[in-house]
């Protein structure tokens, strides 16, 4: 990302205080969901769950029992 | 239709809701400056708290089990308090089985994480009802002890959307206690 790039979005943010937090909400969204919709892939393969607990550092039994 | 309010928004404002009943807390770093518009992930929130005793760690973590946010290290709570906590190391708690977003969370450990939760604030800009460590804070943080080329566009960011608060006398007093307790 270059600083022209930020310069251009921080001005739109600051001028448009109101405006700007759809188009942002979709972009994290979006990030999330190809997130979980990866993770849903993974926990259908027979060592997706360790796989993920490793990835994440999940220690917490309860958790991994959850998922 | 697109809420206002965005999965990581959602998660971290449940979250402190119930810290808030605790102890003064600030959520500092990355989430800030997405939270102030800035256009990228990230899979892990920061917090920092003022430190608690045992008891008081207690409520809050069962607390929190009750809305459904568990610690990934441990489901045990003297675990994650003395192991972790205590010895100034951080645990991350995620929503449902969700293992993203996560919130790590920290005790205050130094003169600077209280001065940081002394001066925070809140932005109507983020449109969020959070505290957050200050701008000219957040600043130093990144530009003298983050560094990373995504810490310093966050700044970069930063500077420009809140360019009315920017104080460098403020800042330059930050990166000075910086070097003092941190580099």
């Amino acid at each position: 990302m270059n600083d022209e790039f930020i310069t251009r979005w921080a001005q739109y943010v600051k001028e448009n205080p109101t405006k700007w937090k759809k188009q942002h909400t979709r972009f994290i969204n979006s990030i999330f969901e190809k997130h979980y919709s990866w993770e849903e892939k993974m926990l259908a393969k027979p060592n997706g769950k360790e796989i993920l607990a490793k990835l994440y550092g999940i220690k917490n039994k309860k958790i991994l029992d959850k998922m | 239709m697109i809420a206002d309010r965005n999965i990581l928004d959602d998660f971290v404002l449940k979250f402190c809701a119930i810290v808030e009943k605790y102890k003064k807390y600030i959520v500092v770093s990355g989430f800030f400056a997405i939270a102030s518009g800035r256009t990228r992930g990230t899979e892990d929130v920061d917090i920092i708290i003022e430190v608690m005793s045992f008891e008081e760690f207690k409520k809050m973590h069962e607390e929190l089990k009750k809305k459904d946010f568990n610690c990934i290290q441990s489901d045990n709570v003297e675990e994650i308090y003395k192991d972790y906590l205590k010895e100034n190391l951080s645990v991350r708690y995620i929503s449902g089985k969700n293992d993203l977003p996560n919130m790590e969370l920290k005790f205050a450990k130094d003169k600077l994480d209280k001065m940081q939760i002394e001066s925070r604030q809140k932005y109507d800009l983020t449109g969020l009802d959070i505290w957050f460590s200050s701008v000219n804070v957040c600043i130093a943080f990144k530009e003298e002890l983050l560094k990373s080329k995504k810490d310093l566009e966050d700044a970069f960011h930063i500077r420009q959307v809140y360019s009315d608060l920017i104080d460098e006398k403020v800042i330059t007093k930050y990166k000075v206690a910086i070097r003092r307790y941190r580099l």
